[in-house]
């Protein structure tokens, strides 16, 4: 009967049959052979076998983990590990049966197009449009977009100045608001995937904007017509609003908001319908988010509150309500009078949510999660 | 430690010149080679086990180029501590 697994013994009676040792011998050979090894090895030291290989210590870190039966946080203590490294020559004669087995390059799919389909369903109705007229409206689309910026630009700088000068507290909501709609319209640029978040999550709301919506895109003149009214209409809005800075009007701001929310939309499928057909790159990217990352972030609205129980953590909490858990700065950033230290929070805290815009917390547009992270590293090493 | 330094101090505890010694440990060294071939599994008390594992033929996907490379299965030499020496590797971690 073959036996399958060798011990020692096993080994040196091979091995005095080959060499006409005394079994006796051999096998003290043997044992002394992997005595030293083991010596060496203790010793942390790397022992090298001509022909055989090497065995060596690596050390694994000592980890945090949690107890599977009381769900208690244990640490498990760092340790040795031998770690051997077949010889080539060993390698190469273990592995005869397949040595005649080369890595193979498949052939693969077209990558070209590899990201067109996760768009949204609202970009489905493409307008029918030609060459020309797309390249037409492309061209109008980018100049609109220089508009927007400019405008925001503009935005930007004066509220630079008037925080500096007057902080009151409606003046402040109000341009917020603002932003937040000028950015919603600044989306156009971006590529189809990281908008169809946002641009659906602000409209759900309003069915009937909506539908109206659907209307104004099949005439694609009226919506050019209605879109520059728009802006305009912002533009004047905003600087009636700065001069009599103290009338403010919630209601109506919020119905621009979602006028503009609504328009960004439409742009939208305009944007990608022309991209698609001219096969062209929108052009500059993601503006909206790097105001985001650029402001001082200030938390007004909140979606709900949380109340610190034992084993929650605020990454926990952030996968849960923002679907990742390295949005849990802004979680922090929106707590920070309360919280000394994020990895320290008391049980019992309760810790409000803040209201962030979809596109920030947009899990699929990794720029997001980069951001998140990169804030959280600063805020590590700000702490240390 | 050297394969060299590994023959001197055996030769040194066998009461053998240095050239039996090496000549010795190639044999061993062979017949594991022979024995691990064959399939079999070589275990010594209170060090470890040597083991022949087979790895399954995988589609690899270069994360740059994108290149989907076909691995082609592969045998391979593994070797697992004995629960003896694991115990003994944690007291010097100490």
């Amino acid at each position: 009967m073959i036996k399958d697994k060798l011990t020692l013994t096993d080994l040196a009676s091979l091995l005095a049959d080959k060499l006409e040792l005394s079994q006796k011998s051999a096998e003290d050979f043997v044992k002394l052979f992997f005595d030293s090894i083991e010596e060496n090895l203790l010793a942390n030291d790397v022992v090298k076998i001509k022909n055989l290989g090497n065995f060596k210590l690596s050390w694994n870190e000592a980890r945090k983990s949690v107890d599977v039966n009381t769900g208690d946080e244990i640490v498990i203590d760092g340790y040795y590990k031998v770690v051997f490294t077949p010889d080539a020559v060993l390698k190469d004669q273990v592995n005869q049966p397949f040595a005649h087995l080369e890595p193979v390059v498949v052939s693969q799919p077209d990558l070209s197009s590899p990201k067109k389909s996760v768009a949204s369903p609202t970009v489905n109705n493409k307008l029918p449009e030609t060459p020309e007229e797309s390249v037409a409206g492309l061209a109008a689309l980018n100049k609109q977009a220089d508009e927007i910026k400019s405008i925001l630009s503009e935005i930007n700088s004066m509220n630079g100045q008037e925080e500096t000068i007057k902080e009151t507290n409606s003046d402040k909501k109000v341009n917020e608001t603002l932003i937040e709609a000028v950015q919603e319209e600044m989306t156009e640029p971006r590529s189809e995937e990281e908008l169809s978040a946002p641009t659906t999550d602000d409209v759900v709301v309003e069915d009937k904007l909506v539908t109206s919506k659907k209307t104004k895109k099949k005439s694609s003149g009226w919506f050019w017509v209605l879109a520059l009214l728009a802006l305009i209409a912002l533009a004047t809005y905003y600087f009636k609003d700065s001069l009599f800075d103290s009338l403010s009007t919630p209601p109506s701001v919020a119905v621009t908001q979602q006028e503009e929310a609504v328009l960004a939309d439409s742009i939208v499928s305009d944007t990608t319908a022309v991209a698609d057909s001219v096969a062209l790159a929108p052009a500059a990217p993601v503006d909206s988010l790097q105001l985001w990352f650029d402001s001082d972030r200030v938390y007004n609205e909140f979606i709900g509150s949380v109340k610190m129980s034992n084993g929650n953590r605020l990454t926990l909490i952030s996968l849960e309500k923002y679907g990742a858990k390295e949005f849990w700065i802004y979680i922090y950033e929106a707590n920070k009078d309360k919280i000394p230290n994020p990895d320290l929070i008391s049980i019992g805290q309760t810790l409000k949510l803040p209201k962030l815009p979809a596109y920030v917390i947009d899990v699929n547009n990794p720029k997001c999660v980069e951001f998140a992270k990169h804030l959280a590293d600063e805020l590590k090493s700000k702490g240390s | 430690m050297t394969y060299k330094e590994l023959v001197d101090s055996l030769s040194v505890k066998m009461n053998v010149s240095s050239n039996e010694s090496d000549e010795i440990i190639q044999a061993l060294v062979k017949e594991i080679q022979n024995q691990l071939t064959d399939g079999k599994t070589i275990g010594i008390q209170g060090f470890g086990s040597l083991e022949l594992k087979k790895k399954e033929e995988r589609l690899s996907v270069h994360p740059a180029t994108q290149v989907r490379t076909l691995i082609p299965p592969k045998l391979v030499v593994n070797f697992k501590q004995s629960t003896l020496f694991k115990a003994k590797l944690k007291d010097i971690s100490k």
